[in-house]
């Protein structure tokens, strides 16, 4: 066993890369909201692209480690600690046994991820362990349940080099692939679905309005205020959803949806937001400013392609 | 038919504008054509009313080729609707429609007119068609109801669904497979998990299959293991 958690915190849930060929069945994908920084926590540390993570929303975690390994912690700055001393996010760090390791509560940006040499240990369910409480599904009993006090966290695969690279070098992410959550977003929107139906004036509107992050925003969709945009459409035919799709109900008030989100639906849509961009917002707190501009598909998937390559998934 | 890209790593195929069997049908025929063809290129596919959403993998392909090659990939779908196999036999689902599992029973009988035996013959009377899943896991949308039991949603949504509900709504009917919200009027229960359906490996239930309910006692609903 690698760690024994003394307070689960906020919300806590084990995430690999995401649960996929499961979509026709109604099954949510889960997986990291922040992609881009679970992916680094990963790679910190040499682990598979899809080892399991946690993902820490907020902090007010405190683990107990049980044996010595070597973790990485990448994404929001959530102010953690090794027996109480702080370290910074985008890093890999030596634990000993008997080590504590906590997360106080955010400083920037909101989620934080854990990964260990090696990845967590959770059952797969429907080839995956990403949590998703909504379906009680994956998560470290399988169940869909968040992280709570006295569950144990032990390691997938005792890799044979996780005891050496404990005591090896730390390892940082060049700083040039930091993003600030503190800096203006702007997302590029991808225009698709029922982009066709908003009309020129709804998508002015929308390309030069500030929207805020709203306090109701979770894992199945981030919730944005600001000037209403309308399509004219009562509803759709239920249609399959793309991650990153910004769907506008009635209020006209956008949602971008996210890891959780649900396979099919009847709200119009105005386009999808590219997926990095969504990653970034996924760290912005309620009352965070976004704005949307137009993006461009070619570069946009020549950047995801890049971004793939990259981290090695599909591989 | 029309193709576009949605995102970065996915395409919507649109069949129509419609819902009702020949669309479903054209549904159900491209997503079987896609899957022969292009399978390799696919993370995910969503069948719906009347369209596709496809995943894919960008390792493979980038958007603009994969939709040309759709497009190409369903030149065929209505020559393709020739070789079509036999419909297959129903799914038989047995659904108690007690009172101690169908809470919103009295307020369909008052909306439609009909009594409790009228909405249990109509509800069992036709095979009903899987035209998407989606909502929650092995949730099916199911149609089209008969006229006479078309009723609107509750204006206010329950935060509890019990898992195996029978429901309606509008022209659909639908089997609630796990505890959810839900704004459907509850007209009985079932015992059996729909989700595992969707999944067993000889004709799982998808979209375009075949459903017939059958009104069972609560006895035989509470012997298969359902949850007054």
């Amino acid at each position: 066993m690698a760690f024994e958690v003394i307070r689960p915190g906020f919300l806590s849930l084990v995430q690999d890369y995401g649960r996929y060929g499961q979509q026709h069945l109604g099954m949510a994908t889960g997986g990291p909201l922040d992609e881009h920084a679970f992916l680094w926590a990963n790679r910190l540390l040499g682990n598979h692209y899809n080892c399991a993570t946690l993902e820490i929303t907020l902090g007010q975690v405190r683990l107990h480690a049980q044996q010595t390994t070597r973790i990485a912690i990448a994404g929001g700055d959530l102010g953690a600690c090794i027996n109480d001393q702080p370290i910074a996010p985008w890093c890999s760090y030596r634990i000993g046994a008997g080590d504590s390791l906590s997360f106080a509560g955010p400083r920037k940006g909101l989620r934080a991820y854990l990964a260990v040499c090696g990845g967590f240990e959770a059952p797969l369910r429907y080839g995956s362990c990403a949590t998703v409480m909504r379906e009680a599904c994956g998560g470290l009993h399988g169940d869909g349940r968040r992280l709570e006090a006295g569950d144990r966290l032990g390691l997938r695969q005792q890799r044979g080099d996780c005891a050496r690279i404990a005591n090896g070098p730390s390892q940082q992410v060049p700083p040039r692939f930091v993003p600030d959550y503190t800096a203006p977003l702007c997302l590029r929107l991808l225009p698709a679905y029922q982009y066709h139906h908003f009309d020129r004036a709804q998508r002015e509107q929308l390309f030069s309005s500030d929207y805020r992050v709203s306090p109701d925003s979770d894992r199945m969709g981030y919730r944005l205020t600001g000037p209403a945009i309308g399509s004219g459409l009562d509803g759709i035919i239920s249609e399959g959803i793309a991650y990153g799709a910004v769907q506008v109900p009635g209020d006209g008030q956008p949602i971008v949806l996210l890891r959780d989100r649900q396979t099919i639906g009847g709200y119009p849509k105005v386009g999808c937001v590219a997926a990095l961009d969504a990653a970034q917002l996924a760290q912005r707190a309620p009352g965070a400013v976004v704005r949307f501009r137009e993006g461009d598909l070619g570069a946009v998937e020549a950047q995801r392609q890049a971004f793939n390559q990259f981290f090695g998934i599909g591989t | 038919m029309r193709i576009e890209p949605a995102g970065e790593s996915g395409c919507m195929l649109y069949l129509g504008d419609q819902i009702d069997p020949q669309t479903s049908a054209r549904v159900c025929l491209a997503a079987a054509l896609i899957r022969q063809r292009l399978g390799s290129y696919l993370i995910d596919m969503v069948p719906s009313y009347a369209s596709i959403f496809m995943s894919i993998d960008l390792s493979r392909s980038d958007i603009r080729a994969f939709c040309e090659q759709l497009n190409a990939a369903l030149q065929d779908l209505d020559s393709a609707g020739l070789e079509r196999p036999q419909a297959v036999e129903a799914v038989h689902i047995g659904v108690c429609y007690d009172a101690e599992v169908a809470p919103d029973m009295d307020e369909v009988m008052q909306l439609t007119g009909l009594s409790r035996d009228e909405v249990v013959q109509l509800h069992c009377r036709e095979p009903y068609r899987v035209y998407a899943i989606g909502f929650s896991p092995g949730f099916c949308f199911m149609g089209n109801t008969d006229a006479r039991l078309r009723v609107p949603r509750k204006a206010t949504p329950r935060t509890r669904v019990p898992a195996g509900s029978v429901a309606l709504a509008d022209q659909q009917t639908a089997v609630y497979p796990c505890v959810s919200p839900g704004g459907w009027q509850l007209v009985g229960r079932t015992a059996v998990d729909m989700l595992s359906l969707c999944q067993r490996d000889s004709s799982p239930l998808q979209v375009g299959s075949r459903v017939r309910f059958e009104p069972v006692s609560l006895a035989d609903f509470v012997q298969a293991g359902g949850r007054v």
